[in-house]
């Protein structure tokens, strides 16, 4: 009887531990596989030569250098490619925010007439868009080809975050801001000392998304510019496919291709490890009210 | 008097409220300026789909010809062999990526909390970054000359030669098919993840209570809570069979996997941008953008007759 009941015990335990066993290994496996691609790139970059051509399976670090780093930033091309990439970020990013919390919050209240048909505008362009080259020769027209404003203006307010906006923006108490209009507040005045203010969670989320657009962003930019205003991911775009152009940079003297390449990855990567705690705290807000109802 | 002073402040007060009406106009106008001046202005640029569009001669004198682009796509071997390679990738995107993050979402949620808050942290990272960062990454570990899958391979296996794992047009599209896992899985894994953590507690605990193991837990409370997301979300990523990741693959193929790798995105780029065929480029897009917007609808109205209240937008 006693030993009857320890064995169902037993049993069960080590049935438990088994598919803990498989939950935690599988677990492993994918944090292995998505950790060390970076970890690797990471270490490549801070490989000094010597070590790098002595070593023959680069599987771990080996030796600690500032050196490629320096060589890359001492380098008027990239060092412009990313003042311009930074450029792009601390300026669109706020014209972006403040243009979408506007539209948003403009769309959200009940006053203003034609709201509906204005939401609608928003979300034609989420099922069909005209392609590339209608948008190429579009941008064209407007003579904005070789103007840093082509990397600002036509995402000023992309219809994806500007629902996100509107969806929390109409979460938010609208007795507040009756209140207000009618101690006399305009809605100029509303917008920027009510809403805006308390609204921190949502300004946030649109604050990454659209700061990690602008500074991931390369096939436009590859496209609509030219190699003055090319933002960094550019540049390691038009380094990945030619080789011969790494020796052109006068960068060929004891640096490694497969150095330098991570090292420019690496200079893309670590900003957005350096924001990544706030990226992951506000992504969830943002993302379940964007992507499953939106 | 009395009246008369109420009288005014009414009509102030409606003055005050019209003023401020204008304002919220004001307001909303940057991001309509821009939404029509760079997605409703393009679409009428669609035009010159049925033209034989000359940028010289430009857009009122260049001449009329139907649907002639159309039909020459149609009939156009590079353009089908696009075609089919968009939805085998993105087929195979969504049949990988899918089970994969489900998979993940639940093993997640049966870990104790520090594991999965640092196996969250590392899943999602691949997809704040850029695909040209992700590119060199796959680049440095895959190259036949110093990729470190290679070195391994040679010096550790004792292989003759490297595998070319992006330049040979088999290997190519799995690669483009499991980096979507890679880049996405742990995206989407947090979204389903949210939508388990909205499943009421207390049918665990009466499961529990009944005998049912943590696997039976996971098969007859988990899935069936999140069945709605799931479904969902499988609809919408059918949805978009049609529209190629062209961020990944631009960034990573060359003219040896066109066969395989050539989606209709970068067949349209290279026509438009290395031939100036412009008319014949915006009919390719304007079809794949027709055949988008059908499916998108029809995926739409599936999800609208599962879920009372709405589809995805």
């Amino acid at each position: 009887m006693h030993s009857k009941v320890e064995n169902k015990v037993y049993s069960r335990f080590s049935r438990i531990d088994l598919g803990l066993f498989l939950i935690y290994g599988v677990l492993l496996i994918v944090f292995v596989l998505t950790f060390y691609p970076f970890f690797y790139e990471l270490f490549l970059s801070i490989m000094p030569y010597e070590s790098y051509i002595s070593t023959p399976v680069h599987i771990l670090p080996r030796g600690f250098t500032f050196l490629n780093y320096r060589r890359i930033l001492e380098h008027p091309d990239l060092l412009r490619a990313f003042s311009i990439s930074i450029l792009r970020v601390l300026i669109g990013t706020p014209l972006n925010v403040i243009f979408t919390m506007m539209c948003a919050y403009g769309l959200s209240r009940p006053e203003l007439k034609y709201r509906n048909f204005l939401s609608i505008l928003f979300l034609i362009p989420l099922y069909f868009n005209a392609g590339m080259i209608p948008y190429y020769l579009t941008i064209r027209s407007y003579k904005l080809m070789n103007t840093f404003w082509v990397l600002i203006l036509p995402g000023l307010v992309t219809p994806m975050w500007f629902f996100v906006a509107k969806a929390g923006l109409t979460k938010y108490p609208k007795e507040i801001i009756e209140a207000a209009l009618v101690d006399g507040a305009g809605h100029w005045r509303i917008f920027w000392s009510i809403v805006m203010p308390n609204n921190i969670p949502i300004v946030s989320t649109l604050a990454m998304m659209y700061g990690i657009g602008h500074w991931n962003e390369y096939f436009w930019t590859r496209i609509l510019v030219n190699r003055d205003l090319w933002t960094a991911p550019v540049y390691l775009y038009s380094l990945l496919n030619a080789h011969s152009v790494i020796q052109g940079l006068g960068l060929g003297v004891r640096i490694e291709p497969q150095t330098f390449l991570a090292t420019i990855a690496s200079l893309l990567i670590i900003p957005v490890l350096i924001v990544y705690p706030l990226l992951q705290r506000y992504i969830i807000s943002g993302l379940t009210v964007g992507a499953i109802k939106g | 008097m009395n009246r008369e002073s109420i009288k005014k402040s009414n009509s102030l007060s409606r003055k005050g409220r019209r003023d401020s009406f204008y304002i919220l106009y004001l307001m909303a106008f940057p991001g309509i300026a821009a939404l029509v001046l760079f997605s409703y202005v393009p679409m009428s640029y669609v035009l010159i789909a049925f033209l034989e569009y000359n940028p010289i001669r430009g857009l009122l004198n260049s001449s009329f010809v139907g649907v002639k682009n159309f039909i020459e796509a149609l009939q156009d071997y590079y353009f089908r062999q696009a075609f089919i390679n968009t939805v085998i990738i993105k087929l195979g995107q969504t049949l990988v990526t899918f089970p994969f993050s489900v998979l993940l979402a639940l093993f997640l949620n049966e870990a104790i909390k520090p594991v999965r808050r640092v196996i969250q942290t590392a899943s999602i990272l691949p997809y704040f970054i850029s695909w040209v960062a992700i590119a060199t990454i796959f680049r440095n570990l895959l190259s036949p000359s110093g990729g470190l899958v290679n070195e391994i391979l040679i010096t550790w296996l004792g292989k003759q030669h490297p595998i070319q794992f992006l330049s040979d047009p088999k290997i190519f599209r799995l690669l483009i098919i499991f980096q979507d896992a890679w880049k996405m899985g742990g995206f989407w894994a947090l979204i389903y993840l949210s939508a388990i953590t909205s499943i009421d507690p207390s049918l665990y605990e009466s499961a529990m209570i009944d005998g049912a193991n943590r696997w039976q837990c996971m098969w007859y409370i988990t899935i069936p809570g999140i069945s709605t997301t799931l479904s969902t979300m499988f609809i919408i990523l059918i949805g978009y069979l049609v529209l190629g990741p062209f961020e990944q693959v631009f960034s990573q193929y060359s003219p040896t996997v066109y066969s395989t790798g050539d989606i209709i995105e970068t067949f349209t780029f290279r026509l438009a941008l290395s031939q100036q065929r412009y008319s014949y480029a915006t009919a390719v897009g304007f079809m794949q953008g027709i055949l988008a917007l059908i499916l998108v609808i029809l995926t739409n109205k599936i999800i609208r007759s599962i879920e009372e209240g709405g589809g995805a937008f």
